[in-house]
């Protein structure tokens, strides 16, 4: 590498690192780009377009619910603290409370009245029901308990408005006791946004500071509280774990090298990794998962691990020129770079956004790290004054390394016991792709959750309806064409009970043209006193009625169709119309499904990875003994994929995404240790161990997550780095096999 | 707490020289047995004033409102929530049920029926008035809750030993006037 192009490299990295900083800056000058939504855990790949959105949006709609149970001493009070609370969560227009909404939803019916219907079939609406409705009007009018005005009166003198808001709601009525409130509605931006997350707690925790001293408790409900608590618990595994990790280096990296210099070197290193990969990252996602700064603390591990092998360079080498330490490390770290970004790339190919971010994460920060590695870091490590100190003590490493003699029996027996939890692990592997059961949800909450439905709050449904058409007229159709297939108990929020297709808006209003209004109506207006003159039913709905919002969210566009999602709250054992364009869809049984057969992809993926590695391997040392570089890896991931269910862990998607990154990191051991084979190094053996070290402490700690998927991963790798450390030593001896020192 | 004093006090200074022959609202006894009523429901719009009659039944669990011209409404109301017959048909609930129902538990409806009149202040901020002919007192209750505010403005207790009339004067200008008999036909 000429001095030209050394200082043209060094001038690109300088350059990334200006713009990686302002752009960093500039995004979280802000509103912070995190968000903890597990729907970003979740693969969409294999979906057809239209499913995927409506699994999104039915997804959000449900998660946006919240329902807060107030009990008080006394029903005034409780009164009092609902209508503080519901002020409170309001204040900034991020909470919609059903109450706030029932207004445009009362005049939605209202308007519509004439072309709805309480029966699904219009065919099914008797004389006799047309006589109930009139019943139910005039009992209205002259009980003590009826809602009735004149201005409603006048308009709709079989007050159906009330009718329809009485029986479309699938929901069921609340039933709170009489020293209870209600408070629901809906949270108006994602439940999974941070700020958003931290706004609504906070309102209720200042409500709740206020209110408790007066005897007033509250049970939640909503994805709102659990996306919170979830992501309060991730930001201290982010802390404990990041600073576990680092202190670790820290400390590791001083042992082996003595000077604060190599700390603070190995330090940037990392926060330059880290920092590029966020941007890259930031600019292709709008937000970053929460859940990948956790996943990034493996990117300690890894460009530690190059911070090391350059370092050692110095001490190893008495501080030689730039371009002698450069040919120690150039090849073994290149070949490392290219195949741990290769098996991170393998992660994007798995349409998993969470793991797409990760990979670009990773991908982006190995690669500047290599790149400062080569054009900064061993340029700017000078000799030091104490180097004669240092080199010593570098050789007394290597001496305790080379001294490091295992005897035979142990390696057998460690051998033995390795095989042995390897074939104990075979016969106990237990696989998991059930979503609900990857993040422990709190006891707390769970148990708040169920006051709350006690009280008989219907909350929302997972499982959904999904029509989809041409336009919104035939999804329209083939929505109520599914509903009147639907089961007579079934609760379902379908948009076209509220807002129907134009055919069936005809019938239905003829229907009640037919049977209520023609034979009904004179006797109605000369009971009540309504100006007979007037036949509300030949009035049409008036074209700028605002829609509910809450409506609005139940119809999307996707793949050049238009859907609707009808949530279902009570799907039980139905299975779904039987209705070209509609079918029942649970979003928790397809992400398991999904998480299945990428679990099962991934298999090929890792024989992919590992063929690509060969390949490269083979490409640049040209030996076929090379190919015992994909030795220590590969065993790597069977150990570590049999000893997770040896230790009671189940597999999951999430392990064999690790073992991809296994591949990776096994082959930059591999890389380095056949370098030293065939150079007859023992440099290498040294700075293999202080970096598997380093990896182990940053990713095996999380291992120690509650989350699973995190947990999955962490202990997947940190297994496969300790078996791949053992096995490291099969390439370095086939290397020197046939060279001579 | 305090105003609810300064208003209760006033209110008793006013009531005693009018009161001799009356029983204090906050100290009346709740309804028993059975009384006949008579609703007018003045609404807006709507040119004659509809009238309902029947009969009125306090019981332990609630109110039972009888309504026997010119439709038999039979209305259970309960702190649970609200039943109803019509014509004779089976009960049905009607409404929200239990305290999400505003109509029973913003308004101490059930209370007001029965002619109890001792936890208004909870709910209402109420003004006492003399009733001059016949001889009597007058509540004017404004909802404290912000719930109710959008659909009733005021109501109007009047009486002397008993409750006799309430007036619920809705917030677009509808009026329900319940006049309740002593006892029943």
């Amino acid at each position: 590498m000429t001095q030209t192009w050394r200082r043209a490299g060094a001038a690109a990295c300088w350059l990334w690192l200006a713009a990686v900083c302002i752009f960093l800056a500039l995004k979280f000058s802000g509103q912070p780009p995190v968000d903890s939504d597990i729907l970003a855990l979740l693969p969409h790949g294999d979906a057809d377009q239209v499913e995927s959105a409506a699994v999104d949006l039915a997804g959000r709609a449900a998660a946006g619910r919240t329902a807060i149970l107030i009990t008080a001493p006394d029903g005034p009070t409780a009164s009092a603290a609902a209508d503080d609370l519901t002020r409170e969560l309001s204040k900034d227009g991020l909470f919609v409370s059903d109450t706030q909404e029932a207004a445009v939803t009362s005049r939605w019916f209202f308007e519509n009245r004439n072309q709805l219907l309480c029966q699904r079939d219009p065919a099914t609406f008797t004389a006799e029901d047309a006589r109930r409705i009139q019943r139910r009007a005039l009992a209205d009018i002259y009980s003590v308990t009826g809602a009735v005005t004149g201005d409603l009166l006048k308009q709709d003198p079989f007050l159906l408005t009330i009718r329809l808001a009485e029986c479309l709601p699938p929901t069921g009525a609340a039933a709170p006791k009489a020293n209870q409130r209600l408070v629901s509605g809906r949270i108006s931006a994602s439940a999974y946004q941070l700020d958003a997350e931290d706004e609504v707690v906070a309102a209720f925790d200042l409500w709740k500071s206020e209110w408790a001293p007066k005897g007033v408790t509250a049970a939640r409900a909503g994805a709102v509280f659990h996306a919170h608590a979830a992501a309060e618990k991730a930001k201290g595994e982010v802390t404990l774990i990041g600073s576990l990790g680092a202190a670790g280096v820290i400390l590791i990296f001083f042992l082996a090298f003595r000077t604060a210099r190599a700390v603070v070197s190995g330090i940037l290193l990392v926060g330059i990794g880290v920092a590029s990969g966020l941007a890259a990252t930031l600019l292709v996602f709008p937000t970053v998962h929460v859940l990948v700064f956790v996943f990034a603390a493996m990117l300690v591990g890894i460009v530690s691990d190059y911070a090391v092998h350059t370092l050692a360079t110095g001490p190893a080498t008495d501080w030689a020129d730039t371009d002698t330490r450069l040919k120690l490390i150039l090849r073994p770290i290149t070949t490392s770079m290219a195949t741990t970004v290769l098996g991170f790339s393998a992660l994007a190919l798995f349409g998993v956004a969470l793991f797409q971010q990760v990979a670009i994460l990773a991908g982006v920060g190995v690669f500047t790290a290599w790149a400062f590695v080569l054009f900064v870091l061993v340029p700017l490590d000078k000799r030091p004054a104490n180097a004669d100190f240092l080199s010593g003590w570098w050789r007394k490493l290597e001496t305790l390394r080379d001294g490091l003699k295992i005897p035979s029996p142990v390696v057998w027996g460690a051998s033995v016991l390795l095989l042995a939890v390897s074939i104990y692990g075979a016969t106990q592997i237990r696989f998991l792709d059930d979503v609900r059961q990857f993040q422990p949800r709190p006891a707390d909450l769970m148990v708040e959750e169920e006051i709350v439905k006690a009280a008989g709050y219907g909350g929302s449904g997972v499982a959904f309806l999904l029509s989809e058409g041409a336009d919104a007229e035939q999804a329209r159709e083939r929505e109520e064409a599914a509903i009147a297939q639907a089961p007579a108990d079934l609760r379902v929020l379908a948009t076209t009970r509220f807002d129907p297709s134009k055919k069936r808006r005809v019938e239905n209003q003829s229907v009640l043209q037919r049977l209520l209004y023609e034979p009904l109506l004179a006797d109605q207006t000369s009971q009540t006193g309504v100006d007979p003159a007037i036949n509300p039913a030949s009035l049409p709905p008036p074209a700028d009625v605002p829609r509910p919002s809450w409506l609005t969210e139940l119809s999307g566009k996707a793949g050049g169709k238009t859907f609707l999602v009808a949530p279902v709250l009570n799907a039980g054992a139905w299975s779904g119309p039987k209705v070209e364009g509609v079918r029942l869809v649970d979003p928790t049984e397809r992400y398991g499904s999904a998480f299945r057969t990428y679990r099962q992809h991934a298999i090929t993926a890792l024989a992919v990875a590992l063929v690509c590695a060969g390949l490269v391997a083979m490409l640049i040392y040209r030996r076929i003994a090379a190919i015992s570089i994909l030795v220590p890896p590969l065993l790597a991931v069977i150990v570590a994929l049999l000893a997770a269910p040896a230790l009671g862990e189940p597999l999951t998607f999430f392990s064999f995404a690790a073992a991809l990154v296994l591949v990776g990191t096994g082959l930059d051991y591999s890389a380095f240790q056949w370098e030293g084979g065939l150079k007859h190094e023992s440099w290498t053996s040294v700075a293999v161990a202080i970096t598997a070290i380093t990896t182990l402490l940053s990713l095996g700690l999380l291992a120690l997550s509650d989350m699973l998927p995190v947990r999955s991963f962490g202990l997947t790798v940190s297994i496969g780095i300790a078996a791949a450390l053992c096995l490291s030593h099969i390439p370095r001896l086939a290397a020197m096999k046939g060279t001579k020192p | 707490m305090k105003r609810v004093l300064i208003v209760l006090a006033g209110a008793l200074a006013l009531a005693l020289p009018a009161s001799a022959a009356c029983v204090a609202p906050e100290q009346l006894a709740a309804l028993t047995g059975s009384h006949d009523f008579v609703q007018t429901r003045t609404l807006k719009g709507v040119s004659r004033p509809l009238v309902s009659s029947g009969q009125v039944t306090p019981q332990s669990d609630g109110v039972l409102w009888t309504v026997t011209h010119p439709i038999e409404i039979v209305t259970h109301v309960t702190p649970t929530g609200i039943t109803q017959s019509i014509e004779g048909g089976p009960e049905q609930p009607v409404g929200p049920s239990g305290s999400n129902n505003p109509f029973i538990s913003e308004t101490g409806l059930i209370e007001l029926l029965k002619g109890d009149l001792s936890k208004l202040d909870q709910r209402y901020d109420v003004t006492r008035g003399v009733r001059a002919r016949p001889e009597g007192w007058t509540l004017q209750l404004k909802p404290k809750g912000a719930a109710l505010a959008p659909y009733i403005s005021g109501i109007a207790v009047e009486g002397c030993k008993r409750v006799e009339s309430i007036t619920v004067e809705q917030a677009n200008g509808d009026t329900i006037r319940i006049d309740l008999k002593d006892g029943a036909a």
